[in-house]
């Protein structure tokens, strides 16, 4: 029994620490979609809808990551 | 067109989207650019400047491969170590995204008008210096270390009688041809106030 809660309190602490490291990681997604926006406004270029895309793309997968995580763990 | 811009468009070409020194970049504008204003030189640091964090994010993606031994990860269920790679997997490709966004927007543009030096450091901090050609009174460049001896990258240092006196455009390859252009730009502009100053 004492091994068994030792052992959810291990894995729960991981779980704590990897959802919110997960949550900072959309936030920080979150700021990379608006610097990329801002980024673009002081230079135009061609490929700035490109870049736009990706970033979109990169907060996707870290919601997708939190998302998974909230139903795996 | 000047001389020496003909001479770099001769040698080097225009440059692509991903030049470190476009002439004439096509389709590309930046914050308060004047109707008329024309782009002559795009330059951003030297492409091999970005070697280290490629090469980090390459070491990183095999961290996986490796961390399954540790007896930390090993005390993890498989849910828990799948979701920690992906993890990693995000974090790595928007390492390589954020520091390639550093490279492809901190440039350096000269107008027929004006220079200016945007800097962005890190996601948050934005530095623009702008000068116009007629204030610059000075332009030198300097290359220091093997990679920018072998790959002909360097410094160019712009002072200004400006209350900023001077600003840097940071590891641009061929430093001397960047010098060259401006000092005939600056040569040009003096020339041009003169004779306005004669009228």
């Amino acid at each position: 029994m004492f091994e068994t809660l030792i052992n959810f309190g291990f894995l729960g602490i991981v779980k704590f620490f990897l959802l919110t490291l997960l949550l900072m990681f959309v936030v920080f997604s979150l700021v990379v979609v608006r610097q990329v926006q801002l980024m673009s406004r002081v230079l135009e270029v061609p490929i700035s809808g490109g870049l736009k895309l990706v970033a979109w793309g990169l907060l996707v997968f870290a919601v997708g990551i939190f998302i998974i995580s909230v139903v795996v763990l | 067109m000047l001389e020496s811009v003909k001479q770099l468009l001769t040698d080097h070409g225009a440059g692509g989207l991903f030049s470190a020194l476009a002439v004439f970049p096509k389709a590309t504008k930046f914050e308060a650019q004047d109707e008329e204003e024309k782009i002559i030189l795009l330059v951003r640091p030297h492409f091999v400047t970005n070697i280290w964090w490629i090469l980090i994010s390459l070491a990183m993606g095999f961290a996986p491969l490796i961390w399954q031994d540790l007896p930390v990860i090993s005390l993890l269920p498989d849910n828990y170590i799948f979701v920690l790679t992906l993890f990693w997997y995000a974090l790595i490709l928007t390492f390589a995204f954020e520091r390639f966004l550093m490279w492809f927007f901190s440039v350096n543009i000269v107008t027929d008008e004006r220079v200016m030096d945007v800097d962005f450091y890190g996601l948050l901090f934005k530095h623009v210096s702008v000068a116009q050609l007629d204030r610059i009174e000075d332009v030198n460049y300097f290359q220091k270390g093997v990679l920018g001896a072998f790959f002909n990258f360097g410094d160019v240092l712009i002072q200004t009688a400006a209350e900023i006196t001077g600003f840097v455009f940071n590891k641009v390859p061929n430093p001397e041809r960047v010098v060259k252009v401006l000092s005939e730009l600056i040569a040009q502009e003096k020339q041009e106030e003169l004779e306005r100053r004669v009228r």
